[in-house]
């Protein structure tokens, strides 16, 4: 039999397509519980052996003329010049040899010339430096990553390239400013169709950030600002203050004037406002750049603060991304507390520490006095029971932003819990200094507008240490601890878009669609079968090709699979068999109209094939559209859909001619067909 | 096996004039239901808030109700959700309900339910807020408006821009139906819905081409035949691909309908709508008005 090439383009785009449908497949197999687990210990486990020996090394001395370098080692550890670390600098280049205590590595004698023994022992030096910066290697809580805790606030330097071979091969590592250390996860698998939130349960948020409350906090100050200079410099004024969202008005009173661009104006205004003149005053405005800075730079702000967030979360693979001007998106898959999510990420948490008010009423505040309030709750079931008033003086003494660390504790008299917070050092010392002026005062603790606590300052606190009590559950502690940990939000968050599905719909909505893709698929084999006998099989071999054709190509674009998108497969499988009906009765009609089963089948496939392009164009097209349109879960619909179609044409038009071919245009004798 | 033994020979173009009742009946029905009841837009338009409950036993729902509404003064929908065994609950909640509560939602539903019914899952809570509704709602309409476009400049651009048009209103007497019928089963007009109109779009127009292409071929063939007996035959010649096509697809839609779960109810309900209408529509409208067009271009002449 004569090679065909049609055979072996068929054959090899069926190869592929497999060859991109198992790692997909294998997904699906049932995983043995703890794998997983086992896999990562073992990593662990390798991972210290190779770093634990190198930091017992201290220094690598070159000796050019000798061409070897000395290793300095403190003495405790041997090591072992097979290290994967170390190999990735030595290149089995040099021997391991000793001289009394003392360890050198020696350049081969065959080794390339053009090796420079410093470089390598600077390399060296550089790795041993760097390994020493970490302190430990140990899983996390869940088992699912690494983690590798670096000395306080160091981080490793890029030069060290060995050590990505350790962290990065199978890995995706990334740092964690806040706590020092890295965490390295398995690298997402590639070329696998992963499954949509829809479906294996998680969290879809598209938040924006009120960006205007930062430009009105911008003016709010400015007001305040040009309200001092004025009353500094005795000018009499009507009023200073913010009359819209985006403009600070400026009333003089009547005869008065002033040169608003005189030294303090200009350098307060800067050239971030425009100022319009009017009767008896100004009106002060950001400029659009500068409106357009503060929200971006807020948005920026709000993406660094949730990530940092969502880090602590402990979820397996988050994705945190902006999208357009104002929007971030956050998919969490697999999350367990779409509730905690919610609070942990929407909390502003801007904490300030401010001092009570010894004189004045609450009643009628004076001058440079507020008055906030502390909601009191029942401690079991939350509900609010009052509110109290503390009339405190408006100025922030010292703000969350210097926290440098956050952590739960618990009394030890009673069973709630606290938030205990360490300051840096610039909040240390001023934390030093405002205790020590205003001891016997109350010192009001002030969470997002609301008084947490007040306690009395009963000395000088030096240590940069303090507590936020309160009725909390351990709970509310650790989500509190976490975001003072992570910073505050620029300003407050609104949701444009949630959608969360538990992990028990999602699997109940994947067991849906595959009992009735198999049932539509099954009955649709029955019909092809039953009604064109021969060529139906053609269709059903067609049809299965066609299957592993869309699911290997949404394997190779990486696409997510949705509960819409799933329906687009099954939409598709019934209109694939579109293509095979038009060819099957146009080569019926031929064969009505008497003309020879061999030209039949010419004939039907060419007619069939203008129309089954023209027709399925348009589908294209609508999907097109639908794609543009779409967001997250009608995309997937639209993809799936287009390659359905595109798959169903190449199937049909051509895998279909080729099963005619190979079972009835190769024979000498061609009488009957079942069609 | 076969639908008809040989190419039929059904008088369809004269028999057009019942076509046109029949679509006219059925396109003033749609209206009224349109103009009665009016489209009740899904949180996905309309913004607000949808969370489903799973209860391990039978859900009360005038109790459920209750407790709602005492909590929050607005208008809660409160409806059974998913099969036979109706233990599941969807609470549609309004825009100015989400913002007394602050946003913390499930946990308000938790509180405001535990009092009274010891064993539930919230098992889904999707919002959308006023901002995002609102663009949906223009980025649909601009969806459906460049598909019409797209699709009137590719069939005049492959055929002829009578076909083009023809083609068109086929599309908008699909589209219309087919929402007439989901407001008349009170179905909530929602992006899922968006994504049934557009599919089909795409599939009524696969269909109608069909017969076009036949249409086209026919009339190169057989240049002094009278359009209305080349269109007559056309029609004929393509009848059973056309039955045949949409009783496959009808099948693994209608296997969706049944088993595949509440969620893609709506869209698999609006698919087998569409799917029958979009049939008719091929043979009853698009041919038809393709025939008129061509008259009313000789009259002119």
């Amino acid at each position: 039999m004569k090679i065909s090439w049609k055979g072996i383009v068929i054959l090899a785009v069926l190869l592929v397509s497999i060859f991109y449908d198992v790692p997909t497949l294998l997904t699906f197999l049932p995983q043995e519980q703890g794998d997983n687990e086992r896999a990562m210990q073992a990593l662990l486990t390798q991972t210290k052996e190779m770093i634990d020996p190198i930091k017992g090394l201290d220094l690598a001395l070159a000796d050019s003329k000798k061409r070897r370098i000395q290793i300095l080692t403190d003495g405790s550890t041997s090591f072992s010049i097979e290290n994967k670390i170390l190999q990735g600098i030595l290149n089995d280049e040099f021997t391991l040899s000793k001289e009394g205590e003392d360890v050198y590595l020696t350049l081969g004698k065959n080794a390339d010339p053009n090796i420079f023994i410093s470089e390598i022992a600077g390399k060296l030096n550089a790795l041993f430096t760097n390994v020493r910066k970490i302190k430990e290697v140990k899983l996390t809580e869940d088992q699912s990553a690494l983690v590798f805790i670096m000395e306080e606030e160091k981080r490793l330097s890029p030069k060290s390239e060995p050590l990505k071979t350790v962290l990065g091969e199978r890995l995706e590592v990334s740092y964690q400013p806040g706590k020092s250390q890295y965490v390295s996860r398995e690298k997402t698998r590639e070329n696998v169709v992963s499954l949509g939130l829809d479906l294996q349960g998680g969290m879809y948020l598209d938040i924006g950030v009120e960006s205007e409350a930062v430009v009105k906090s911008v003016l709010d100050k400015l007001a305040d600002d040009i309200e001092n200079i004025l009353i500094d410099d005795n000018i009499n004024y009507e009023s200073v203050s913010r009359i819209t969202d985006s403009e600070v008005e400026l009333l003089l009173e009547a005869g008065e004037e002033f040169d608003l661009f005189g030294e303090k104006y200009t350098r307060l205004l800067g050239d971030r406002f425009d100022t319009l003149p009017k009767e008896d005053g100004f009106i002060i405005t950001l400029n659009p750049e500068e409106v357009k800075r503060l929200k971006e730079k807020a948005i920026e702000q709000a993406l660094e603060t949730i990530r940092n967030r969502i880090d602590q979360l402990g979820v397996k693979e988050p994705s945190i991304q902006r999208q357009g001007e104002d929007s971030i998106v956050i998919q969490l898959p697999g999350l367990k507390d779409p509730d905690q999510a919610r609070r942990v990420i929407a909390r502003v948490a801007v904490l300030n520490f401010m001092i009570v008010a010894d004189q004045g009423s609450v009643e009628a505040p004076e001058d440079g006095q507020v008055v906030l309030y502390e909601e009191i709750r029942d401690s079991t079931t939350k509900e609010l029971l009052t509110t109290k008033p503390y009339l405190i003086e408006n100025k922030v003494l010292l703000k969350g932003s210097r926290i440098r660390d956050a952590r739960v504790g618990f009394e030890q008299t009673g069973t709630g819990a606290y938030v205990g917070m360490s300051f840096d050092e610039v909040g240390k010392d001023e934390f030093a200094t405002i205790t020590e002026e205003n001891v016997g005062r109350l010192l009001a603790i002030v969470l997002d507008g609301k008084v947490q606590s007040a306690p009395r300052i009963n000395e000088k606190i030096p240590g940069g240490e303090a507590q936020i009590t309160g009725s909390f559950t351990p709970e509310e502690a650790t989500e509190l601890a976490l975001v003072l940990r992570s910073g505050a939000l620029p300003a407050p968050i609104v949701v444009h878009e949630e959608r969360t599905v538990g992990a028990s719909l999602g699997e109940d909505s994947v067991r849906k669609a595959l009992i009735s893709l198999t049932l539509g698929f099954a009955c649709l084999i029955l019909f092809m079968m039953f009604y064109y006998r021969m060529a139906g099989i053609f269709s059903v071999l067609a049809l299965i090709f066609n299957l592993l054709l869309i699911v290997s190509a949404l394997a190779y674009f990486q696409a997510t699979l949705t509960l819409p998108g799933m329906a687009g497969i099954i939409l598709t499988i019934g209109m694939a068999v579109d293509a095979n009906v038009l060819i099957f009765e146009r080569i019926r009609e031929e064969l009505n109209r008497g003309s020879p089963i061999r030209a039949s089948i010419n004939t039907g496939f060419q007619k069939a094939t203008i129309t089954i392009l023209d027709s399925n164009i348009t589908t294209i097209l609508a999907a097109i559209v639908l794609f543009q349109f779409g967001t997250g879960p009608i995309k997937g619909f639209a993809v799936t859909l287009s390659i359905g179609i595109l798959a169903s044409m190449f199937t049909s038009i051509f895998v279909g001619r080729f099963l005619f071919e190979v079972v009835y245009l190769n024979r000498k004798n061609l009488d009957t067909i079942s069609i | 096996m076969r639908l008809f033994s040989k190419v039929p020979k059904l008088n369809i173009m004269g028999k057009m004039k019942y076509g046109f009742i029949i679509s006219a009946i059925v396109l003033v029905g749609s209206a009224a239901s349109y103009f009665s009841k009016g489209i009740s837009y899904g949180i996905d338009f309309s913004g607000g808030t949808l969370i489903q409950i799973k209860f391990q036993d039978d859900p009360d729902l005038p109790k459920i109700r209750t407790l709602f509404q005492d909590k929050i003064k607005t208008n809660v929908n409160i409806t059974t959700f998913g099969d036979a065994e109706g233990k599941e609950v969807l609470i549609t909640l309004s825009q100015e309900a989400v913002e007394q509560q602050n946003g913390d939602l499930s946990s308000f539903v938790t509180e405001t339910l535990t009092a009274d019914f010891s064993g539930f899952d919230i098992r889904r809570v999707e919002t959308v807020g006023p901002k995002v509704g609102e663009e949906l709602k223009t980025k649909a309409f601009q969806a459906a408006l460049y598909a019409l476009i797209g699709i009137l400049i590719y069939v005049g651009f492959r055929f002829h821009v009578r076909y083009g048009l023809a083609a068109v209103v086929a599309l908008f007497h699909d589209v219309i139906i087919t929402m007439g019928i989901l407001i008349l089963f009170e179905r909530e007009f929602t992006l899922t819905i968006v994504a049934a109109l557009l599919t089909i779009i795409g599939y009524s127009l696969n269909d109608t081409i069909v017969v076009f292409d036949r249409i086209r071929e026919n009339v190169a063939r057989m240049p002094r035949t009278p359009l209305l007996d080349v269109i007559n035959q056309s029609v004929n010649e393509s009848l059973s691909r056309t039955v045949l096509t949409s009783v496959t697809t009808f099948i693994v839609v209608f296997s969706l309908f049944i088993f595949g779960g509440e969620i893609i109810h709506d869209f698999s309900l609006a698919m087998l709508v569409g799917i029958v209408v979009g049939t008719f529509s091929s043979v009853f409208v698009a041919s038809p008005v393709v025939y008129h067009l061509n008259a009313l271009q000789l009259k002119k002449k």
